[in-house]
């Protein structure tokens, strides 16, 4: 005996020392020539045990065989009855294995060794005699078929056809996936309206009956038959279904797939039970022969009659083999990451551009989250460098990555759609459209500023799709997402842009305006190959996985809260830098858009709004309701995305005038006020134009504003090329509109100076709210000096 | 009191010992055993006074209270009891027993309640040798064979000679064909010898009513060995037992053996008894309570064999007579074998739940102060 065997021998000693009998040793069989492990026979006392009819009968006393292995208690000992009384009952097997514990991992504690398991047993015992070892509400201990070596796997994916109080005739269809391997993954009824339908391809003959087989299946092709016709079956039409079906698929076994209300949530409606029975090659082939029976040929009606004969002989013959069944319906299981935000992913169709180290991640955990369709793209190969940290092996060095990824992912998930593209992205989906592929998100991970830019232009016109946009910091332990929700305003660039702007004002994220806009700008470049290969970041697989991971989940979980603006999440590792681990969502503030011409749109931050607000209500309390303010507008312009942000606005220089006709902006502190916005902004805060108020007429630009506009684009030392034109109309009023044009300064002096703009009349919710705003106090006013109309 | 049935099998609270009576029907009652104790009869004693009892239900005859049949499985004091006054009292139709009484008359140890009933089986005997036919009250079945003494029961007729194999179903001189039924298992020819307890008759009794059969295995004091044999000889059907009186007051002998002074389990035994148990059945130990331990050298009843016989049957079929007193434990063929008069099973809570907690242990501390420390004069 091992120590372990010692202890537990022990233990049931003092057990049954305790109390006199409450539990008797009856034998004990030490481990033996060809027998590691110790056979203890006990006997327990369950006198007043509570029975009721649906439970099993527990005598006064109950016999018991403990088999207690070498490594007790690491390994749990094995309870067996002496006797196959309970055969047929949940949770006994064999007929007199007692399965105590669904799971030994998490449920058999080795520090109480026999005592838990004694505890355990008599739990067991008490809930066997009221038959509540499945109680209302806990998944369906499923019957017993065992398996027979060599049989295909069987994977029914399909939840199963309703099952009325008729048995239900028809076939599943088992997809072969791979060697021995077939998914169910349809159900088509034998009759329609009586009339019978056509086997369809990769057909298994299926039956699912209202009600319950024995708790272990019989082990006989002629009692299993017998206990379906038992059960409503009609004799005819059973081997109809069989000999057809045998009939499309000659010399190939058969698989019979059988179902019994045996499943799902004890009290709750039973679900089909599915067992797959394999039919031999030879038992189908008779099973097709016999069909010649009906025949008027006697030749063929011989032939059948004999086939008939041998198929008979078989049924009583052959033993049931049933194939492993692994059950992946939705209808009896629960998914592990039910719970999870990546549930979101479930049956969505998701393009990921770019499959690196991101990418080919992500792909991955889409695809397990149980997407319908994957697409692939990337203009990229598998090189050996990238084995370090993306998603690929040895094998697929030299391929493309998106089509080997393709591949991992049909073998991750053989019904998941999955296309694997090979090529840029701006020369396929967003230069041919949709852009998005009519996928539910895209996912950029290029990395690519370029594809940002496009995608952002891309979104004004097609805003169906979202899309997530993934970046590493430069060593992997930093990472940065952006998640623009379908309809919603801005891309992944105006989302950088506001993350970027966060980062940079608030002191706690400016881990992260360092890591991503560093001023200056990072000159080391990491390019892990000799030659010409591109810049990367450096990390490892961990790294990459956890921030990767982290932002997935992020992204996941403010799509499946719904989230309708812009949502921008930061994390970094603990020991990216000296201030920890976090995990941050940035805000990113809603803006106020106007379409321009030439494609370019408008969005005025809120924060631009507030201020331009704020200088409307303080200029009115100082200088009166119509008198005009005005002031410089700080932002950013970019062409290729066609966006012009205004991201904050400022009120006039202390040197400016202001009467109802004029608004004179002056120049006092103006150097500084730029000077410090583009030191704040790194880039991104430069000076893009001016506002000003119409009180009492409308945003249209005046004459005097043409002029005004002319002097700020020629008269400075280093003017700018294009100047923003605010004007916001009857600003005296509570519902006052903005106008917005663009003036470039090559076009002056000509004769083609074109006015281009728009309007758009402020909502109240954008402004009313400011008007209970809290004015501060200046100091110094504008005097009212007025010498020229507007 | 459960009701006497009309037809069934009463086990009486008499201690450690055996009253069993046998109610075919209201005319035709048959007492195995009898264990009538003095002290009984004191309103303040719980035992069953079985005469006194017995006469309650018996139907009279010219007068006195009419026992048709009345049989001795061995002459132990605990099973012969009474039978003295039982004689007196009551007229006995037909009297049962085995051979080995009428070799054993000599000897000294039986009490006088034994003695009275080898001198009753002589009288009955020499009566039939003078009149081949004889009444009620004269009448014996003898039940198995022993060549010491064959030729003392030699004029006895055939048809009142039963030997282990065969079946009677005449109780004094009624045949009772498709009512009454017993199928002799023992004693065994060769056992005749041997310490008396060996020599016990034992019965399977089957008393069938209109919803069913009452099959009940009486197997008098009987140890493992002989059980064994009978069990390995008897066919199925004449085994199967929906009541069975625990062996010997609930002896461990019936499925334990001695071997270097320890008590060896003979599963074989208790597989046997298992595999001819009706579903339902029940174990009735006609003894005093069971003790919570066996101690060495223990008269019967014994834990052990409680404990095995609580394995064979269901929660609660294990009765002791001692248990239910003063009432009896009754039976009536039923549907599915044996119908408990009354529910008659005391509930009783599994020890096994507190034998686990005290061997586990508590983690509370001592419930009172405990010295230490090196003890000076």
């Amino acid at each position: 005996m091992t120590e372990g065997q010692q202890l537990a021998l022990r233990q049931l000693r003092s057990v049954q020392a305790a109390q006199p009998g409450g539990l008797e040793i009856l034998s004990v069989s030490e481990p033996g020539e060809g027998r590691e492990y110790l056979h203890v026979e006990i006997s327990l006392d369950c006198a007043g045990v509570d029975h009721r009819p649906a439970g099993i009968r527990i005598r006064g006393r109950e016999r018991l065989l403990l088999f207690v292995p070498p490594r007790f208690p690491l390994r749990k000992p094995s309870v067996y009855t002496p006797h196959k009384r309970w055969r047929g009952t949940p949770h006994v097997q064999w007929g007199d294995y007692v399965c105590l514990y669904a799971s030994a991992a998490t449920e058999w504690h080795p520090a109480d060794g026999m005592f838990g398991l004694l505890d355990r047993l008599w739990e067991w015992l008490q809930a066997a005699a009221i038959g509540q070892l499945d109680p209302d509400g806990v998944p369906l201990h499923p019957p017993v078929a065992y398996y027979t070596p060599g049989t295909p796997l069987v994977i029914p994916r399909a939840d199963t056809p309703k099952v009325n109080d008729q048995p239900w005739l028809g076939w599943a269809t088992a997809m072969p996936i791979r060697e021995r391997r077939l998914d169910l993954t349809a159900w088509r009824p034998m009759r329609v309206d009586g009339s019978l339908q056509d086997t369809p391809q990769h057909a298994a003959p299926a039956i699912l009956l209202p009600s319950r087989l024995d708790w272990e299946y019989p082990d006989r092709a002629l009692g299993l038959i017998l206990a379906l016709i038992d059960r409503g079956v009609d004799w005819g039409d059973f081997w109809s279904l069989l000999e057809f079906t045998a009939l499309e698929r000659p010399d190939e076994p058969l698989l019979l797939v059988i179902g019994t209300a045996m499943r799902g949530l004890a009290g709750g409606e039973p679900r089909q039970h599915l067992t797959a029975w394999r039919i031999s090659a030879d038992a189908t082939s008779d099973l097709w022969r016999s069909l010649g029976r009906h025949s008027q040929r006697p030749e063929l009606l011989e032939m059948g009659e004999q086939a008939r004969e041998r198929v008979m002989t078989w049924a009583k013959e052959a033993p049931t083999e049933w194939c492993s069944v692994r059950e992946a319906r939705s209808e009896v299981t629960v998914r592990r990451d039910r719970d999870s935000p990546m549930s979101w992913f479930r049956e969505r169709t998701v393009a990921i551009w770019g499959c690196g180290a991101i990418g080919s991640l992500v792909a991955e955990w889409v695809t397990r989250a149980g997407a319908a369709r994957v697409i692939l793209r990337d203009n990229a190969g598998v090189t050996p460098g990238v084995l370090v940290r993306q998603n690929y092996i040895d094998a697929d060095l030299g391929y493309r990555k998106a089509e080997r990824l393709a591949q991992r992912l049909k073998d991750i998930a053989p019904h998941v759609q999955v296309e694997g593209h090979y090529g840029d992205v701006l020369d396929g989906p967003l230069d041919a459209g949709p852009w998005h592929e009519h996928a539910d998100l895209v996912i950029d991970a290029t990395a690519s500023v370029t594809v940002g830019t496009a995608l952002e232009r891309a979104r004004i016109e097609d805003r169906t799709c979202s899309i997530a946009s993934l970046l590493f910091g430069h060593t992997a332990e930093h990472g940065l997402a952006v998640l623009c929700p379908a309809d919603t305003g801005g891309g992944p660039v105006d989302g950088l842009r506001a993350a970027k702007l966060e980062c940079l004002s608030e002191r706690g994220l400016r881990r992260f305006a360092d890591e991503f806009w560093p001023e200056p700008p990072r000159s080391e470049i990491f390019q892990p190959e000799p030659g010409c290969s591109d810049p990367t970041f450096s990390g490892a697989a961990t790294e990459t996985a956890a921030v990767a991971a982290m932002l997935m989940r992020d992204i996941a979980r403010d799509l499946q809260n719904g989230e309708r603006e812009i949502t921008v999440h930061v994390t970094a590792l603990d020991g990216a830098d000296d201030q920890g681990a976090l995990q941050r969502r940035v805000r990113a503030r809603p803006s106020w858009d106007i379409d321009l011409p030439q494609g370019l749109q408008l969005r005025v931050s809120e924060r631009a709004l507030h201020a331009m607000r704020q200088e409307v209500i303080s200029s009115a309390q100082v200088c009166g309701a119509d008198s005009e303010t005005g002031g410089l507008l700080f932002g950013e312009r970019d062409d290729a995305a066609g966006v012009l942000w205004v991201d904050e606005a400022t009120g006039p220089p202390s040197d400016s005038e202001h009467s109802p006709q004029l608004f004179l902006c002056g120049t006092r502190g103006v150097t500084r006020t730029v000077a410090d916005r583009r030191r704040r902004g790194r880039g991104s805060l430069e000076l893009v134009g001016t506002w000003h108020t119409h009180p009492v007429s409308s945003a249209r630009p005046s004459a005097r504003d043409l002029f005004g506009m002319a002097e700020i684009l020629e008269a400075t030392a280093s003017p700018l090329a294009q100047a923003l034109l605010m004007i916001v109309g009857h600003s005296a009023g509570t519902r006052p509109s903005i106008g917005a044009y663009m003036f470039e300064r090559a076009e002056l002096g000509t004769d083609n100076v074109r006015i281009s703009g728009g309007q758009r009349r402020l909502a109240r919710s954008v402004w009313q709210p400011l008007a209970t705003a809290k004015v501060g106090t200046r100091r110094a006013r504008p005097s009212r000096r007025a010498s020229r109309s507007s | 009191m459960p009701d006497i049935p009309e037809r069934g099998v009463v086990f009486w609270p008499v201690g450690c010992g055996d009253s069993t009576t046998l109610i075919v029907d209201d005319e035709i009652v048959v007492q195995v055993d009898l264990h009538h104790c003095v002290e009984a009869e004191s309103e303040e004693d719980d035992h069953a006074a079985v005469i006194d009892r017995l006469i309650e239900i018996l139907p009279e005859r010219d007068g006195k209270p009419y026992l048709a049949g009345f049989g001795a499985t061995h002459l132990d004091a605990d099973h012969i009891r009474g039978f003295k006054r039982l004689l007196d009292e009551v007229t006995i139709g037909d009297l049962w027993f085995t051979p080995r009484i009428l070799w054993e008359q000599d000897q000294d140890e039986l009490i006088d309640d034994a003695k009275a009933f080898v001198e009753e089986a002589e009288r009955r005997i020499e009566k039939i040798k003078k009149n081949s036919e004889v009444d009620s009250g004269d009448r014996v079945r003898i039940i198995g064979f022993m060549d010491a003494v064959k030729d003392a029961y030699e004029d006895v007729p055939e048809e009142s000679v039963t030997v282990p194999g065969n079946a009677f179903r005449a109780i004094d001189g009624v045949d009772l064909e498709g009512v009454f039924r017993a199928f002799v298992h023992a004693p065994f020819k060769d056992d005749g010898e041997n310490d008396r307890n060996d020599t016990s008759f034992a019965l399977q009794v089957t008393l069938s009513g209109e919803d069913g059969d009452l099959r009940v295995l009486l197997l008098g004091d009987l140890a493992y060995p002989t059980l064994k044999n009978i069990f390995d000889r008897s066919d199925d059907v004449n085994l199967e037992w929906d009541v069975m009186l625990a062996v010997h007051h609930c002896s461990k002998r019936a499925m334990y053996e001695k071997e270097n002074d320890a008590d060896v389990l003979r599963r074989d035994i208790l597989d046997a008894f298992e595999a001819a148990c009706a579903t339902g059945a029940y174990v009735v130990g006609s003894a005093t309570e069971i003790p919570s331990a066996d101690t060495p050298g223990a008269n019967p009843p014994h834990r052990k064999a409680a404990q095995r016989y609580e394995e064979i049957v269901d929660d609660g079929h294990f009765l002791v007579t001692e248990d239910q007193a003063p009432d009896v434990i009754a039976f009536t063929p039923g549907v599915d074998g044996a119908r408990l008069r009354e529910a008659a099973s005391v509930p009783e809570s599994s020890l096994l739940g507190a034998a686990i907690a005290s061997a586990r242990g508590a983690t509370k501390p001592a419930g009172k102060r405990v010295g230490f420390g090196a003890a000076r004069a």
